[in-house]
């Protein structure tokens, strides 16, 4: 009896993500769905006409029309984002911009 | 800007319902007061539903006629947002019994109307100083003591902003003469390198969270009350925003500035643990895109620039809200000390994710429709750079505010907090939010249809446009998925980040201790050379006089012979006597006798 309710205090603690089945399941949807995405990009680029932001003339126009474009800048970003934060926040060891959490209030 | 329907007299300006709700709540209380904070942003909206394009109401101040209000289609969109955000703050608040928030709150919201529908600059600048003073008790709402000072620099920026403004004005003025109180474009006049115009578009830089004059925006957000910054964030920037769109349209100095705005804050939102200042960082870079929109100055992007304004006020505000919602359950808005709260806040949870895909800009949610248009025009006008540094912004945000604020406020570890949902008013609030943020996703054109040149017949949801949006932003989320599972992400420990402000409260600092140091010991120099040093010895000097001219006139009455009671002994007690200031009344009576005779023995031999 007793070991049932403690178990099912455990259950009402545990939340849905705390299952790493689920969690495991939830990442593997979503690169099916970046996989999806990248594949309609394909099939619209070669199958329909994707209307390029810039017009001929403008240098990028080559680029931003090739198919997946949009998918490795975002990539490069999200990676360059993180990594050049990182180097914002402390340079081989040494900090550049963080500091500790009272730093205003000491004199 | 567009139609002139008719021209006649207001009878009331738009704001009236929200001032007078404001005066209404400095003598109500409890939950009378909450009502009123609610109804007059309703009444509000109803009043300036019925109002036509074209009018303008007059007013004389002091023997200057000012337009207090034109009614534009431009105004007239601002006021609606206005009067939505305050409606939906008003409900979040509904449980603020503070009469200096509540009132203050629709002060705020008045002026942030009546900067939006100023008819010329005169009232603008006093509308303008209206925001600053009624804004600053959202965060001093908060009575501690960091929230004070905190509340004094937001002060001293938005102040600084006010007398800018008036300096710009003035110059302006002196040199135009009555025609530079129009409120007219000022591009030509800022490319033409007129002073006042720069000094006007300082003013408004400083209110619209320009790089470098931005910290205050971080600095006083984060120390605000739970509700405060979900009024903050509806109207300061948004009230410069707009007073961009009607004064410096297509000045090209904004692309630059914009494209820095929309770039910078990206890092520092990363590294950031507080989440309601990644939200701020965000809102920079919002803002960011607004901006640029403004300095393409095309008619498609400046309602791009409105749009964007638009569904910002409600997206942010929903993040600001759930957060809100957060930190009045746990007390906590540090992303270090939060975790796992889905379980117990899932509705929030929701509504907060609902705010980041609004934010990131995902198909079908506001971002969307506004965003597109600003990263439309800068290709169309061939700014290729900007348009690099636009996109970058734009998966960026997704990043941090799109999955950052969700990610470690709600899941991310397990904190073990498990606070209760946020009481219902708040996730009423919330949802009048998240279902706008949601329709107007969906419904473009009824946002469309309020601009100033009705979107030019823009469509967001082309095939490409969507494709291509969703690659971006599924590819930003898989960096952040990959970083997690690989542990590269960036820690959430408690820290914080140095910004501009360590400019001036560092050298802020050093410049204080220099003045202190100097004028204080000038002040302490003159202190001991003067009061204490000249004064004292004035004082010895005089009584020493006196001290010695009594003791002459014992001498001489001594030598009279009348040595009564006039012994050494004696004569140390008159000295001291002397000195004290205290004489027996004999001794003076015998003076004023002495005088009187001196007196007349002089004026009769004369």
């Amino acid at each position: 009896m007793s070991k049932d309710s403690n178990s099912k205090k455990k259950l009402e603690n545990q939340g849905w993500l705390d299952n790493p089945a689920n969690k495991k399941r939830l990442i593997r949807w979503f690169y099916y769905l970046c996989g999806l995405i990248i594949l309609a990009d394909f099939i619209f680029s070669f199958g329909w006409h994707k209307h390029a932001a810039f017009d001929e003339e403008q240098p990028l126009h080559s680029f931003e029309t090739l198919p997946a474009f949009y998918g490795v800048f975002g990539f490069i970003v999200g990676m360059s984002v993180v990594y050049l934060s990182k180097m914002i926040r402390s340079l081989n060891g040494n900090k550049v911009l963080m500091r500790e959490e009272d730093y205003w209030e000491r004199k | 800007m567009s139609t002139l329907a008719a021209t006649y007299e207001l009878g009331t300006h738009p704001a009236t319902a929200l001032l007078l709700g404001g005066l209404a709540t400095i003598f109500l209380r409890g939950r009378f007061a909450s009502v009123v904070l609610v109804m007059a942003p309703l009444f509000g909206l109803f009043h300036l539903y019925g109002m036509e394009l074209g009018g303008v109401s007059s007013y004389n101040l002091l023997g200057y006629e000012m337009v207090a209000a034109s009614v534009d289609q431009q105004a007239k969109v601002f006021g609606y947002l206005f009067h939505i955000a305050a409606l939906v703050a008003g409900i979040y608040s509904f449980h603020v019994r503070d009469p200096w928030q509540v009132s203050m709150a629709l002060f705020y919201a008045a002026s942030a109307v009546g900067v939006a529908f100023a008819g010329d600059m005169l009232s603008l600048f006093l509308w303008w100083e209206g925001l600053a003073i009624t804004s600053v008790f959202q965060i001093w709402g908060r009575k501690t003591k960091t929230a004070e000072d905190s509340g004094f620099r937001y002060l001293f920026f938005h102040i600084s902003s006010g007398l800018l403004l008036l300096f710009g004005i003035l110059l302006r003025y002196h040199g135009e003469g009555s025609s530079a109180l129009a409120l007219n474009s000022l591009t030509d006049a800022l490319e033409s390198g007129d002073l006042g115009a720069q000094f006007i578009l300082l003013a408004i830089g400083i209110k619209a969270a320009f790089p470098g004059l931005h910290v205050w925006l971080k600095d006083g957000y984060a120390e605000a009350t739970h509700t405060g910054p979900v009024w903050l964030c509806a109207f300061t920037t948004k009230c410069a925003v707009c007073m961009l769109v009607r004064l410096f349209p297509g000045a090209e100095i904004l692309i630059p500035v914009g494209a820095v705005m929309a770039v910078f804050p990206i890092f520092y939102a990363v590294i950031e643990n507080d989440l309601r200042r990644v939200l701020c960082y965000s809102k920079i870079n919002q803002i960011g895109f607004m901006v640029v929109a403004i300095g393409i100055g095309s008619k498609l992007a400046i309602d791009g620039a409105i749009a964007h304004a638009f569904t910002h006020v409600i997206y942010k505000g929903l993040l600001f809200m759930s957060m809100g919602a957060v930190m009045f359950r746990t007390g906590e808005v540090r992303a270090s000390h939060l975790g796992g709260l889905y379980k117990s806040m899932p509705f929030t949870t929701g509504f907060c994710i609902i705010g980041a895909a609004s934010i990131s800009a995902f198909p079908l949610f506001s971002g969307f429709i506004s965003k597109s248009i600003i990263i439309t025009e800068a290709a169309r006008h061939g700014h290729t750079l900007v348009w690099i540094c636009l996109l970058f912004a734009s998966a960026g945000v997704f990043h941090k505010a799109g999955i950052k604020v969700p990610f470690f406020a709600f899941f991310a570890k397990d904190s073990g907090l498990r606070p209760k949902e946020a009481p219902p008013h708040m996730l009423i609030a919330m949802a009048v939010s998240a279902v706008l943020c949601v329709f107007l996703g969906c419904n473009p054109q009824w946002l469309y249809s309020l601009l100033p040149n009705g979107a030019m017949g823009y469509h967001p949801y082309d095939g490409t446009h969507v494709i291509t949006q969703l690659e971006i932003l599924l590819f930003s989320a898989l960096t952040f998925t990959l970083l997690n599972l690989w542990d590269k992400y960036p820690k959430d420990t408690p820290s914080v980040n140095l910004d501009i402000d360590w400019l001036y409260r560092k050298v802020g600092r050093i410049f204080i201790n220099f003045g202190s140091f100097f004028w204080n010991g000038l002040n302490t120099q003159a202190h001991s050379l003067l009061v204490a040093g000249l004064t004292e010895k004035v004082c010895v000097f005089a009584k020493g006089a006196q001290i010695n001219c009594a003791v002459a006139l014992a001498f001489a009455l001594r030598g009279f012979g009348y040595s009564g009671s006039l012994g050494s002994k004696n004569d140390q007690i008159m000295k001291r006597r002397v000195r004290l200031g205290i004489y027996p009344v004999g001794l003076t009576v015998l003076f004023v006798l002495f005088l009187i005779l001196a007196f007349l023995f002089s004026s009769s031999s004369t």
